[in-house]
């Protein structure tokens, strides 16, 4: 009707009827659920990951939170089995008062210790079940991004299909999505060519936008490097979890080069929007 | 692809089998499509528990008044389950007596009847039986001659309220109106007739004055005949035979003034003035009455009247169930079609929720407190419990303990709402109990986590989403037609499970995706042009 299909553009039903369904069977997606798991799997291909600093599984290690990161200036907290950027914590620093966020504000000791209970019972993770916390080093991001990412880390989000990358888009955080680039939260989508690596058009909360909400640099015409390199991690992710669809979200850290952030076995369908392509045209 | 056709194949195979039972229900066995919209026959359920006194020798007996035929209505049939009792008809079978001789500590009996309205003259006929309604030893053929001062009092003060009353009166029934005025207005007249004669009450007593004015007449006791009812009480009620030239009738006349004036419908279940049911070398008896307005009419009393000789099919019809199950039945077999409905309303229009199948529980609240009232409550529950959470979010609480907390406090609302309530003598027609509080809670929880991460504004629609929802079920639950129809034919259920699988294979487009994509399609139309 309206010329949708012929469009091809992919709803959320057939997304997970003809995609998700169809080629994820259910016994891999801890595979992709847990990011704990994930990065085994990345690093058994030798691909780069942020390292692991520690995983705490019970409460009373709650406690211990302050010990565990004393060695660590900046770090991530996020809950193993959490997604679309839930209950994440980008840490870039200690203060007296406690920990500074991605976009500055401040969590005092206590309210990051109740933030982390919370994660245990399982409040961020998918179906409510009990869950891990997953602390990793906070990715230094190339600073080629600079004038367009906004307190936080830009991450690549690449779709995958039996092989084959379908589809790309880069996600800037802004002021409203606190260090994470997560579209829903309120970043930035922004189109890739697949051939290039360039980047095409923009997003944010569905509309598009020619530059960024908060530097006013211009989105478009942007270079992505190790272009061809993440195609390939992508891929080998792919295959390596078993799962045929997916969604690899890949970070640049300014010294290693291209990381492997976590997979995702039901990525989401705005990345159409933001390339101005159905994904059906693609398959 | 296969799998979508599967399911198509399986929808069509479960369609067809439910339509063709249905065909055959309808068509040969002449079930009725839609439900009689006037009432007029009834199922009466008794259940009763019988607790074993002290061990007696004797037996332990149970003697229970039946339903009798009357001249508004016929009774169509008795069944009964007492279990290891003798059964006994006794009082030219208008009563039963179940006798066991070691009976258990706790003995259960079971009865159910069907009666039937009769078309002619609701509720008031002509008296055909050979009693005596006249018969009192207080007329004054029948006073004794010389009596002792006390009988002296008696006689005088009968007289000198029915003089009274009769000079204020000129038919039966105001006469009747008479007498209980002049007793309320002179309580000790009346403790000192009610004593002297042994009238059981008000209405016996009464039946013997009007009897010494020369009115036949006659205690009844009978029940309220309605849709449904779970706990029916017992009614009690004088009959007056008003004759004279134009007709010749009973007439009703209630002493509790709550039920005067009133056009009930009710059946007269026995006359005079013995109980409904008497024990013997029991401890104790509790009886419960349901009554459940019957709208399948003659089909029913055809199902009923002769249970041995039919098909196979009338086995498996829901109507033969106790009433109790069949009125919970009733709803349950509607839950599947709400859910078919949310289903419907998700994948193909996109109406987002909180929690699935969360507005179908709420429409069966919706169903115990009206839609409107629902609401009202349900809207302020939340929003109190919104604020109490808020609250408590300070206090860092882990969650359960958390929701545990909110539970508490939303019954606490609750009971203060009731409380309220009847202070103000509001009539809200609340029945709270039934009210999934549970359900609210996690309710409140999951609108508040909604609120917290993707604001306000998707957290109201989704609330909204969920309350449209649950008011469409509760129109489906309260429908008359709809409720009969799949009571009559559960088997339309198989085509709800095949459109459950068909709508399961849905990979169109909701229509929430088409204004979400819709900038997307232009853009992509543009490029295929350019
Ligand atoms: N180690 C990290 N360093 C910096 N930013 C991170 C890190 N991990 C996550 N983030 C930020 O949080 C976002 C979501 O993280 P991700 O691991 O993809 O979790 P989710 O499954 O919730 O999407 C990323 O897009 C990124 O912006
Ligand atoms: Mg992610």
């Amino acid at each position: 009707m309206f010329g949708f299909k012929e469009a091809g553009i992919v709803g959320i039903n057939k997304r997970n009827l003809d995609f998700v369904l169809a080629h994820n069977r259910r016994k891999f997606y801890p595979n992709a659920d847990s990011k704990l798991k994930t990065k085994e799997i990345a690093l058994s291909l030798g691909l780069n990951v942020p390292d692991l600093f520690a995983n705490i599984r019970y409460q009373y290690e709650v406690k211990q939170f302050e010990d565990i990161v004393q060695p660590y200036d900046k770090f991530v907290v996020k809950p193993d089995r959490g997604s679309g950027g839930d209950g994440i914590l980008v840490i870039i620093e200690k203060v007296m008062a406690g920990y500074k966020k991605a976009s500055g504000n401040i969590m005092s000791r206590q309210e990051t210790r109740y933030h982390l209970q919370n994660m245990l019972s399982g409040m961020y993770s998918l179906g409510g079940h009990d869950d891990t916390i997953v602390i990793e080093r906070m990715v230094e991001f190339d600073p080629i991004f600079d004038e367009i990412a906004y307190q936080g880390v830009p991450d690549i989000r690449l779709i995958v299909l039996e092989g084959k990358v379908l589809m790309g888009m880069l996600r800037l955080p802004s002021k409203a999505s606190d260090g994470k680039a997560n579209l829903h939260t309120g970043g930035v989508g922004v189109g890739i060519d697949m051939d290039t690596g360039i980047t095409t058009t923009a997003i944010q909360r569905n509309r598009y936008i020619d530059v960024h909400p908060e530097t006013n640099k211009p989105l478009t015409g942007r270079q992505i490097p190790y272009w061809k390199d993440m195609l390939d991690m992508a891929t080998k992710m792919q295959k390596a979890s078993g799962l045929g669809y997916i969604g690899v979200d890949i970070v640049l850290d300014k010294n290693k080069g291209p990381m492997i952030l976590e997979i995702n076995a039901r990525p989401g369908i705005s990345i159409q929007i933001a390339n101005q392509c159905g994904l059906l045209s693609r398959v | 692809m296969v799998r979508s056709w599967i399911s198509l194949i399986i929808c069509i195979l479960f369609g067809l089998l439910a339509a063709s039972i249905i065909y055959y229900k309808i068509n040969v066995l002449n079930y009725p499509v839609t439900p009689e919209t006037t009432v007029n026959s009834w199922y009466i359920e008794l259940q009763g528990t019988l607790e074993r006194g002290h061990k007696s020798k004797d037996a332990s007996t149970f003697r229970l008044t039946l339903p009798e035929e009357n001249e508004g209505y016929s009774v169509v049939s008795i069944q009964k389950i007492a279990n290891g009792f003798g059964e006994d008809k006794q009082n030219k079978g208008r009563e039963l007596l179940l006798t066991k001789r070691n009976p258990d500590s706790r003995e259960s009996i079971y009865a159910r009847f069907l009666i039937y309205g009769l078309d002619a003259n609701q509720g008031a006929a002509p008296a055909t039986d050979k009693t005596d309604y006249l018969k009192t030893r207080y007329t004054v053929e029948n006073r004794i001659s010389n009596p002792s001062p006390e009988t002296q009092a008696l006689y005088d003060t009968i007289d000198f309220v029915i003089d009274r009353a009769d000079s204020r009166s000129s038919t039966p029934l105001s006469f009747l109106k008479e007498v209980q005025a002049i007793l309320s207005e002179d309580t000790q007249k009346a403790a000192f007739l009610m004593d002297q004669m042994k009238a059981k009450d008000l209405a016996a007593l009464m039946v013997i004055l009007a009897r010494v004015e020369g009115y036949e007449s006659r205690a009844a006791n009978g029940i309220l005949l309605a849709d449904e009812v779970r706990n029916a009480d017992i009614l009690r009620w004088v009959e007056i035979r008003s004759n004279d030239d134009s007709d010749d009738v009973w007439r009703r006349f209630f002493t509790d003034p709550e039920l005067q004036g009133k056009s009930l419908q009710i059946y007269r279940w026995w006359t005079g003035n013995s109980p409904l049911y008497e024990i013997k070398n029991f401890k104790e008896a509790r009886l419960n009455i349901l009554v459940k307005g019957n709208q399948d009419g003659a089909f029913t009393r055809a199902l009923w009247q002769a249970e041995e000789k039919q098909p196979l099919i009338y086995k498996f019809t829901l109507q033969t169930l106790p009433l109790d199950q069949q009125l919970v039945l009733q709803v349950l077999l509607l839950f599947p079609i709400g859910a078919l409905l949310v289903s419907f309303l998700r994948q193909v229009v996109g109406v987002k929720t909180i929690g699935t199948f969360m507005p179908v529980l709420i429409a069966v609240a919706f169903r115990e407190t009206g839609v409107f009232y629902g609401i009202l409550f349900f809207g302020s529950l939340i929003a109190v419990g919104m604020v109490v959470r808020a609250n408590l979010d300070r206090l860092r609480l882990l969650m359960v303990p958390r929701l545990s907390a909110i539970l508490t406090v939303t019954i606490l609302f609750i009971a203060a709402f009731m409380v309220l309530s009847k202070d103000m003598h509001l009539q809200l027609g609340l029945s709270v109990a039934l009210f999934p509080v549970v359900i609210i809670t996690m309710f409140i929880e999951r609108v508040s986590t909604m609120w917290d991460e993707s604001g306000g504004k998707e957290a109201m629609t989704a609330s909204c989403g969920s309350m449209l929802i649950a008011c469409i079920i509760y129109f489906i639950l309260i429908n008359p037609f709809i409720k009969h129809f799949v009571f009559t034919f559960p088997e339309i259920l198989f085509l709800v499970f095949g459109l459950s699988l068909v709508l399961g294979r849905y990979n169109g487009y909701k229509l929430s995706e088409y204004k979400r994509f819709w900038a997307l399609k232009r853009a992509i139309e543009k490029q295929q042009k350019g």
